[in-house]
């Protein structure tokens, strides 16, 4: 199996983040293959997986995953085990001896990406996790992320039963509420919803299993602390989810950290990458003002673009200095790449690698195995012997004849208008069809733009998978022995994060958490009451799609009882769950 | 000492289990240092593969747990390096004796006589 193709259907959803290739769990089904070929909606069980995902490749495909990215490639590159596994033409291996620094080099780069990796995990996670469970689009700003807005194309691709208004203007925002708040209304208020939740619930409140829960509680406490300052926030999720994944990802400051080779020590870069996260989060809940967000995304208001940012690293709180600097430092790093393309061992998978990097925005999220009969101008397509579609073969020279093939879907993750969603037909390596939906208007521009990329996405997706096959030695005698993997160091990264997931508490009062917390998380602080659990996770999923983002006690009697009880769990152990205040229910995760 | 891993239960499944066992279990936590990120799973438990710890599970199953459905799988390594999996399913409202196929899965994973499983059970009665 290639790095660009991956067959669905058993284990969970993940996305690459050196590659970006997603794969979506649960979709290697009759019901999903019919949806994709046919430009149904997807499946809505599909929905929060797919928001989960569409969060991770937003991070990744930005100036710090780009540069994470580039980081391990200009590692792997250097390495003598590549090196050693190449052939040339003639089928004779080649080794090649480098100079120590290159060796320490080689060491240093691929040091940093993964401390840096790990050390933002839970906040990577916790995003991906907000913008499962929270992020809303109320209509109140012109701003929405493309995971938001690719979910719309994803999930709403049937008739719309109200007309929209005339008024141009209030065309966008009415989209948002009455075409895609239902859908993630209908989403979020399912049991499995619930269910999801609960699963985050019971995780360890640490960095062991991947530090999912520290994260969303962390992200969770920074969106309620900005939005009593930011009322806007609280409403528009969707925009704080923006504004908090750009908050670090174009943050080259922390580039310029993560690029700094000088720093070859292992603990000294994880104690800068420790604080560089704690200071950023600080800078996050305390400093940044409704100015910033609004300079932030002042384009979107200026030019009416759905998706564009301001470039001024003072928006989101870096100096112009440390911005000049780590831009800088990214330049050299490309640099560095591009010198390798006339290497006459390398220059091939150079090549394919780098032009995979900016193409990384062409996303295959799904693929299904199918058998396809050609006969004449027609086809048929079939899944695990159910008939899925016909329809004219579309290229010339197809041979008639039964053979094995698939349907590849394909996110286009371009700045709106011309995001879409592709869907191939091919057999061997023939395109027999393909599917375009995307804006009116932008259809023959992103079929034109892009299926010659999408073909060379193939490719360059199974060069990286040779690369990484070349590589994987390298990489795990290097990670052998990271600091991460022991306990104490792995203790420290999860202090920084504690910290914001459980304000205002401090010292002590944060110990006794993390403690009840650290097998169980959520679920232990309720002391494994099932009722609560799945109460607690019901009423922030309701807060994310009720019509002003309040909750209020509803006069079911078991629902109101259950909602007291978290309410008194939360004073009892001082822990930031559920607050009635009156009749209003705030509710903290 | 040779282990059993729970898999299947619900997080506060898991958490109930974890409590009654005590020291003969410990929740199964994976550094994960690949490039991969995801869905969020469920842990796994671990379980010391000694008799005690099977006849606390059968107590748990027949009279302690507070779902009214369960459903896990066990699987535990053999010295030859096989390995033996083994689903349980119980589903009733109230406190049941364990059907023999699910006793003779618990007495295969921890490698008890059946006969000891249900003293267990029948002596947690008592108590």
């Amino acid at each position: 199996m290639t790095a660009d193709r991956f067959c669905s259907g058993d284990g969970l959803s993940w996305t690459d983040l050196v590659t970006n290739v997603v794969k979506l769990s649960g979709t290697r089904s009759v019901r999903m293959a019919q949806a994709m070929a046919t430009w149904s909606s997807a499946p809505l069980d599909l929905m929060q997986s797919y928001l989960h995902e569409a969060a991770h490749h937003a991070f990744f495909f930005s100036p710090l995953g780009d540069n994470l990215a580039s980081l391990y490639l200009s590692s792997t590159l250097r390495s003598q085990g590549l090196a050693s596994n190449l052939q040339v033409k003639d089928g004779n291996s080649v080794s090649r001896t480098f100079s120590d620094e290159t060796v320490r080099l080689a060491r240093i780069e691929l040091m940093h990406h993964d401390v840096m990796k790990e050390v933002l995990r839970p906040l990577i996670e916790g995003i991906a996790l907000f913008a499962e469970f929270d992020a809303t689009c109320r209509g109140a700003t012109e701003y929405h992320t493309k995971p938001m807005v690719s979910a719309l194309h994803m999930f709403h691709n049937g008739p719309i039963a109200e007309s929209p208004p005339q008024e141009e203007e209030r065309v966008r925002p009415w989209i948002w509420l009455h075409v895609f708040m239902p859908v993630l209304r209908e989403v979020r208020l399912a049991d499995a919803a619930t269910s999801r939740k609960a699963v985050v619930y019971g995780l360890p409140f640490g960095l062991d299993g991947g530090g999912y829960l520290l994260g969303y509680m962390t992200v969770c406490r920074a969106w309620e602390k900005l939005g009593e300052r930011i009322p806007l926030f609280r409403s528009e999720a969707d925009l704080f989810f923006g504004y908090v994944s750009d908050f670090f990802t174009r943050d080259y400051s922390l580039i310029a950290l993560l690029l700094d080779t000088s720093i070859d020590d292992e603990r000294e870069f994880l104690d800068r990458c420790i604080a560089h996260i704690a200071a950023r989060l600080d800078a996050l809940v305390n400093d940044v003002r409704l100015v910033d967000v609004e300079g932030w995304y002042s384009p979107v208001l200026r030019d009416g673009n759905d998706r564009s940012h301001s470039e001024d690293p003072a928006w989101l709180l870096v100096s112009k200095r440390s911005d000049v600097l780590g831009r800088a430092m990214e330049e050299n790093l490309r640099r560095r790449l591009r010198s390798y393309e006339s290497d006459p061992l390398r220059g091939r998978a150079v090549r394919e690698l780098l032009w995979l990097l900016p193409n990384r925005r062409i996303v295959p999220v799904w693929s299904i195995e199918a058998e396809i009969r050609v006969a004449g101008p027609k086809f048929e397509l079939t899944v695990d012997g159910a008939e899925i579609m016909s329809g004219a073969v579309q290229f010339p020279n197809v041979k008639d004849g039964v053979g094995a093939g698939s349907i590849d879907v394909y996110f286009v993750m371009d700045e709106p208008p011309t995001l879409g969603r592709i869907c191939l037909i091919s057999r061997g390596g023939d395109v027999i069809a393909h599917w375009v939906l995307a804006i009116d208007g932008y259809i023959e521009r992103l079929r034109r733009d892009t299926m010659r990329r999408i073909v060379r996405r193939r490719s360059a997706g199974a060069v990286f998978d040779s690369f990484q096959q070349a590589v994987t030695g390298y990489v795990e005698r290097n990670r052998a022995n990271r600091l991460l993997q022991l306990p104490t160091f792995r203790a420290e990264v999860a202090d920084v994060y504690s910290r914001f997931a459980l304000w205002p508490l401090s010292g002590a009062a944060i110990e006794e958490h993390v403690q009840r917390m650290k097998e169980f998380g959520i679920v232990a602080a309720l002391e494994g009451d099932q009722a609560l659990v799945d109460h607690l996770a019901f009423l922030g999923l309701s807060r994310s799609v009720s019509k002003s983002g309040e909750l209020y006690l509803n006069g079911d009697e078991q629902q109101d009882e259950l909602t007291h009880r978290l309410d008194e769990v939360s004073k009892r152990l001082g822990l930031k769950l559920v607050t009635m205040r009156g009749d209003s229910i705030v509710n903290h995760i | 000492m040779s282990e059993v891993q729970v898999r299947g239960l619900t997080a506060v499944q898991q958490f109930e289990l974890r409590r009654t066992l005590g020291e003969l279990s410990r929740a199964s936590v994976t550094t994960s240092s690949d490039s991969r990120f995801g869905e969020a799973a469920l842990i796994a438990l671990i379980v010391t593969a000694v008799p005690a710890a099977g006849m606390v599970l059968a107590s748990w199953l027949a009279k302690a747990r507070r779902s009214r459905r369960i459903e896990m799988i066990l699987e535990s390594e053999l010295p030859d390096g096989s390995k033996h999996m083994a689903v349980i399913r119980v589903e009733q409202d109230e406190a049941v004796q364990l059907d023999s196929e699910t006793m003779k899965a618990l007495a295969s994973v921890f490698r008890i006589p059946v006969a000891d499983i249900v003293k267990s059970i029948d002596s947690s009665d008592d108590s």
